[in-house]
């Protein structure tokens, strides 16, 4: 039923796929994230890093919850459940992003003596979350650059 | 070896809509596809009851404070013929 004889012509087909395309990029521009989106949750990583430097782990469960909190209102309020990246990127930025979690943890305990408790906590914890707010602007340009070639 | 094939189900013009969307994310919620689409709830459902019957599409239901909510997405069979069916177009504009 699927696969029956056709008679679609050239243009009925140019126009189809023109269709296709206009869908696909309001699709696409649906799924991208807003900027605000990107810097919170940069901003609630980096709170995580300096709340774990900081030895109150115990408030990292709130960080956490909104962290939730913030995407399940994202996904609620575009209704749509973007594609995530491809695979290998998005394991890349895994193996970046954890052990460079700890990484500055530990680097903010030893940084405590010369900058101080809080200052050193900030500090890397501010360095987390400026990396996790570039990858979310690489994610907008994966988006765009979607865009783009949709548009083509 | 890439195939295409026209794909009479997809092709209906709002079913094209609905794949096109689809295929670009992960799901949808029935309402935004509906808005998006400029459609009746009920002429939305039959085009994606079509979609269900022939293994393209599959329905989630949600509640989210204490409202239902559809989400709509593509099967990997879905995306796959829909991808042959823009293949095939293609090819129909390239050969003719």
């Amino acid at each position: 039923m699927t696969n029956e004889k056709h008679s679609v012509n050239s243009s009925e087909a140019r126009k189809a796929l023109d269709t296709i395309q206009q869908m696909e990029r309001t699709a696409m521009r649906r799924a991208t994230p807003p900027r605000w989106f990107g810097a919170l949750i940069a901003l609630l990583a980096g709170s995580l890093v300096s709340l774990s430097a900081a030895d109150l782990r115990q408030y990292t469960v709130f960080i956490i919850l909104l962290m939730v909190l913030v995407i399940s209102y994202q996904r609620q309020k575009t209704s749509v459940s973007a594609k995530t990246f491809p695979v290998k990127t998005a394991i890349l930025g895994l193996i970046i992003l954890v052990p460079l979690f700890f990484l500055l943890i530990i680097a903010a305990q030893l940084l405590q003596e010369s900058l101080g408790h809080v200052s050193a906590s900030l500090l890397c914890g501010g360095i987390f979350s400026v990396i996790v707010y570039l990858l979310s602007l690489f994610e907008r340009r994966w988006y765009d650059k979607i865009n783009v070639e949709k548009g083509q | 070896m890439k195939t295409s094939r026209f794909d009479n189900i997809i092709h209906a013009p709002n079913r094209l809509q609905i794949c096109a969307f689809l295929v670009q994310l992960d799901e949808a919620e029935f309402q935004l596809l509906r808005d998006e689409l400029a459609v009746s709830d009920s002429v939305l459902s039959k085009h994606i009851k079509q979609l269900e019957k022939v293994g393209y599409l599959k329905l989630r239901k949600s509640t989210v404070n204490g409202r239902q909510r559809t989400w709509v997405h593509l099967t990997g069979e879905g995306r796959q013929a829909f991808k042959d069916h823009v293949k095939e177009l293609k090819r129909i504009v390239r050969e003719y």
